[in-house]
């Protein structure tokens, strides 16, 4: 059943997690904006994030710039490339199925938060003395990637596209996007992207699918390490919050009707970024003789800026699609032949 | 006008509203229920409010099932057939605390249910009144983009484009790829959506007891459906539409009837969505 | 054709009476201005302009009057500017006569109809064939077996067998290969998808089928095979055929009759192989010597 609410192991290491994450500078309790900047800017580093907006005002676009700018003076160290077994995932739900092999966990849902103003004081707690810092009994391992299968490859007994051979991509910061671009470059560049563009545009695309579902969301957290430059042993530097999206959308495979999965990824925890991504992964892979434009009329450009409407329609992906998604695999499993 | 005039104004009016929507809103919100009810089908448009849950989770049913309930009322709310989903779950709470009504999670107990994508498998009763989240009112959205356009065809009740889409499919494919949307004509003359509902649930949305109420938030538009309508799939006359297939019981409660799907994918392991109906049987 | 025109009715008088015309136009015009009373004068042939340089009126069609029977095929020459176009559209329906009418046998009088009873005309009773199968609101992304069963479903057909039987025998007799019907459209050549616009419009056969400018931007060589295409459909067609062509070639092969328009008036009409060979007025002769 979709989503228990904080009783469960994940949720309770999610908290102690979310708990040793860094928090320094003045727009501490603003962790999501901290992660809005530090996604955009492509750099994982909460502290200038924080000191980027207190000096641009509060100005989002501007403070991705000073980050930028700062990031792209720093010494490269080369890292070890993350292995599945380097990256833990604190939040995982899928909302094609109720059971995934894995399992599901709400973790620290966005969700939880709500949504009416609140107009208490709340003063922060002294440091030192909030309860997850306090906590000394053991949290349950967080699992790792490589324990917790992509749910997309699970599908069978309908046509889904197989995904295209990946290769290197190249650092964006170094490398300017040249069309056609391989697929690993495209990605890269959404999970840089400014987060309304990418709901926007993804919310534009959604709209003209016969079929979308979120088959996986997950919040992880990637240890970074680097080799200690006498001993060569790596060690670890950072741990990077992330969020991934795996969307599959209805597709022409082989001349059948299918599923082509989609993939997004950013850095940081604000989960319609990778859906939106995810979305737009899968809409630029798709090959249609006569594509129709989408034409920036009045209806849809008051529909496109509207950021509470592709916002909520991005996130409603994260709400269960249980028995749609049944009912349209049958249909693709009809016309497969597989049924009597 | 000085702050403390202004805000010894804004406290004069300042009542607590019931049920969390101010009156206007609410009578509003009636008055197109009650036009909907009249031309069946048909989109009506409706001022829809900031509601505490974003567009596209169901701001649109909630609008409805605040401006209908009462103290005396018990309400349920589902998604996809299950009372404990989040969503769900929040949008509850917020009916119950601001109009102070009982909850339930059984079909049976209720007289307001409010759903997203499913109808519930209990059978209902003339007593009560079921509200569907809709996130796209449009049927015609697949085969006309132009919402100008559509309203001249839903005018002229020309669907011409939809049966093509539909005759497309059967050409193609053998079947409809509607997935969970399948239009559906209502009273034999206005096209509507019915909701993300399964196919199953399509055949039997119409002739009910009870008045069922769509509304869709993010468009700002409700349909209605009042009882004992008559609803049929857009289909053709030698293509009837063809319900989900199970390949198994449920395996919590055996039915081979209700509604299931593979609870994780390739699994065939089959479950009931309507965790209710589901209960009942196994009861 | 025959087994279907109604035989001639004798009157008391004994004479023979011709069957009454399917379509009859009588004094049909178009203009775009104030107008004044010269504008005639100034206007058609003679003055080799269809625009009035006294108050600047462009009568696009002036004075145009013609019958077309059942089973045949009317053929509409005349250059760019002739008022071809003007005519096709208000046959068609698109645009509305200034004076005039149109006589449509068993309905009446077409010209000031409202929007919504052309539409309904549109679809059965008269159909039009794109020059430019683009234009000709064919759907690419759908097969083109549905395309061709558009208009039995506008007209309420809700069976699918049947629609598609008769999909399917359509685009054979338009000689495509059945295993084609199923094709999105998409992925038809040019020449292809006029043929699958050709079996939209007989489908149902209409009582007016409306062509226009069929081969044209064609390569030769599909020209000569989609004119081959449509000689057959011009014999088998009981209601009537109306072609509008600059190129008196088609016109030739398919037409019974000619009507030859020039700065928006009809400047000679008759049996296609008279006017053709034999043409009476200067301006055909021109027209004949140059092209044929």
């Amino acid at each position: 059943m979709y989503a228990t609410l904080d009783t469960s192991p994940g949720a309770q290491a999610a908290a102690a997690a979310r708990a040793r994450l860094p928090r320094s500078g003045a727009a501490d309790g603003l962790a999501a904006l901290l992660d809005q900047v530090c996604a955009e800017a492509g750099v994982w580093a909460p502290d200038a994030a924080s000191r980027a907006l207190v000096q641009a005002h509060g100005d989002i676009a501007r403070a991705v710039t000073l980050v930028r700018v700062w990031a792209a003076t720093l010494p490269d160290l080369a890292i070890e490339t993350p292995t599945e077994y380097d990256i833990q995932v604190v939040r995982r739900v899928s909302a094609a199925f109720q059971d995934v092999a894995g399992g599901q966990w709400l973790g620290d849902a966005p969700d939880l938060d709500p949504r009416l103003l609140d107009w208490a004081d709340h003063t922060p707690p002294a440091p030192g003395t909030s309860p997850e810092e306090t906590q000394e009994t053991a949290v349950p391992p967080v699992p790792i990637r490589a324990d917790v299968p992509r749910v997309a490859a699970l599908l069978e007994s309908v046509p889904v596209e197989a995904p295209p051979t990946g290769v290197e991509g190249d650092d964006p910061t170094r490398m300017p996007l040249v069309f056609p671009a391989p697929r690993e470059n495209v990605l890269a560049a959404l999970a840089r992207a400014e987060t309304g563009a990418l709901v926007s545009l993804a919310a534009l695309a959604l709209a003209r699918r016969r079929e979308a579902v979120l088959t996986e969301a997950t919040v992880i957290e990637v240890h970074v390490a680097v080799r200690h430059p006498r001993t060569g042993r790596p060690c670890s530097v950072a741990t990077v919050p992330c969020t991934e999206a795996e969307i599959v959308a209805d597709a022409d495979v082989g001349g059948r009707p299918g599923l082509r999965v989609g993939y997004g990824a950013s850095l940081g925890r604000i989960e319609r970024r990778s859906l939106a991504a995810a979305l737009l992964d899968g809409v630029l892979r798709e090959e249609t003789e006569d594509p129709t434009p989408i034409v920036l009329d009045g209806p849809t450009v008051t529909y496109g800026v509207d950021g509470q409407a592709t916002a909520g329609f991005v996130d409603h992906l994260r709400l269960p699609h249980y028995a749609s998604f049944g009912s349209y695999l049958d249909q693709l499993r009809t016309d497969a032949g597989v049924a009597p | 006008m000085t702050t403390t005039t202004v805000r010894s104004l804004a406290e004069s009016s300042d009542v607590e509203p019931y049920a969390y929507l101010d009156e206007t809103s609410k009578r509003a919100v009636r008055r197109a229920v009650l036009k909907a009810l009249c031309i069946p089908g048909h989109q009506v448009p409706f001022a829809a409010r900031e509601m505490p849950v974003a567009r596209g989770w169901g701001s649109g049913g909630l609008q409805v099932t605040l401006s209908l309930v009462g103290p005396d009322d018990v309400i349920k709310v589902i998604d996809q057939g299950s009372d404990d989903s989040l969503n769900a779950v929040q949008m509850k709470n917020l009916i119950a605390s601001t109009s102070r009504c009982r909850t339930t999670t059984r079909t049976a107990e209720a007289t307001l249910i409010q759903s997203r994508h499913r109808l519930p498998e209990v059978p209902m009763t003339a007593e009560q009144i079921l509200v569907l989240q809709l996130p796209n009112p449009e049927p015609l959205r697949r085969v006309e983009p132009d919402e100008v356009t559509c309203g001249r065809l839903h005018a002229d009740r020309d669907y011409t484009a939809a049966w093509l889409d539909l005759f497309d499919d059967e050409l193609r494919l053998g079947n409809p790829l509607s997935g969970a949307d399948h239009p559906v004509l209502v009273e034999g003359g206005a096209l509507m959506s019915p909701s993300p509902i399964p196919r199953y649930d399509v055949l039997r949305l119409g002739n009910r007891p009870h008045p069922t109420i769509l509304g869709a938030g993010r468009r700002a538009r409700l349909t209605a459906l009042p009882p004992y309508t008559a609803v049929a799939p857009l289909a053709f006359d030698d293509r009837p539409l063809r319900v989900e297939r199970a390949d198994g019981p449920c395996e919590r409660c055996g039915s081979t009837t209700s509604f299931r799907v593979d609870a994780a994918p390739g699994a065939d392991r089959w479950i009931c969505t309507d965790i209710d109906a589901c209960r009942e049987r196994t009861a | 054709m025959t087994a279907t025109t109604p035989a001639p009715s004798t009157a008391s008088t004994g004479q023979l009476r011709a069957p009454a015309p399917l379509l009859a136009v009588r004094d049909l015009a178009k203009h775009f201005g104030p107008g004044c009373p010269e504008c005639e004068a100034r206007t058609g042939h003679d003055a080799g302009t269809s625009r009035c340089d006294r108050c600047g009126t462009v009568l696009a069609l002036e004075g145009a009057t013609f019958d077309v029977g059942p089973g045949e095929v009317l053929g509409i020459v005349g250059e760019s500017g002739s008022g071809k176009t003007t005519l096709l559209r208000m046959l068609h329906l698109d645009a509305r006569a200034d004076r005039g009418s149109m006589h449509l046998d068993g309905v009446g009088d077409l010209v000031d109809l409202d929007e919504s009873r052309r539409r309904t005309l549109r679809l059965s009773d008269l159909v039009l064939v794109h020059q430019d199968p683009r234009a000709a609101g064919l759907r690419p992304a759908l097969a083109a077996g549905a395309n061709v069963a558009e208009r039995l479903l506008s007209m309420g057909e809700r069976r699918f067998e049947p629609v598609r039987v008769r999909s399917e025998q359509t685009l054979a007799a338009m000689e495509v290969d059945g295993s084609r019907s199923s094709d999105p459209l998409a992925t038809f050549s040019g020449g292809m998808r006029q043929r699958v616009q050709l079996a939209r419009a007989l489908v149902s056969p209409p009582r007016v089928l409306l062509l226009d400018e069929p081969t044209t931007g064609l390569d030769p060589s599909v020209q000569a095979a989609l004119l081959d295409v449509l000689l057959g459909v011009a014999d088998a067609m009981a209601g009537a055929t109306i072609v509008v062509s600059h190129d008196l070639k088609v016109v030739r092969l398919l037409a019974d009759r000619v009507l030859v328009l020039r700065c928006g008036r009809v400047v000679e009409e008759g049996p296609a192989d008279q006017i053709l060979l034999d043409p009476a007025h200067p301006y055909t002769q021109l027209l004949v010597s140059s092209q044929l």
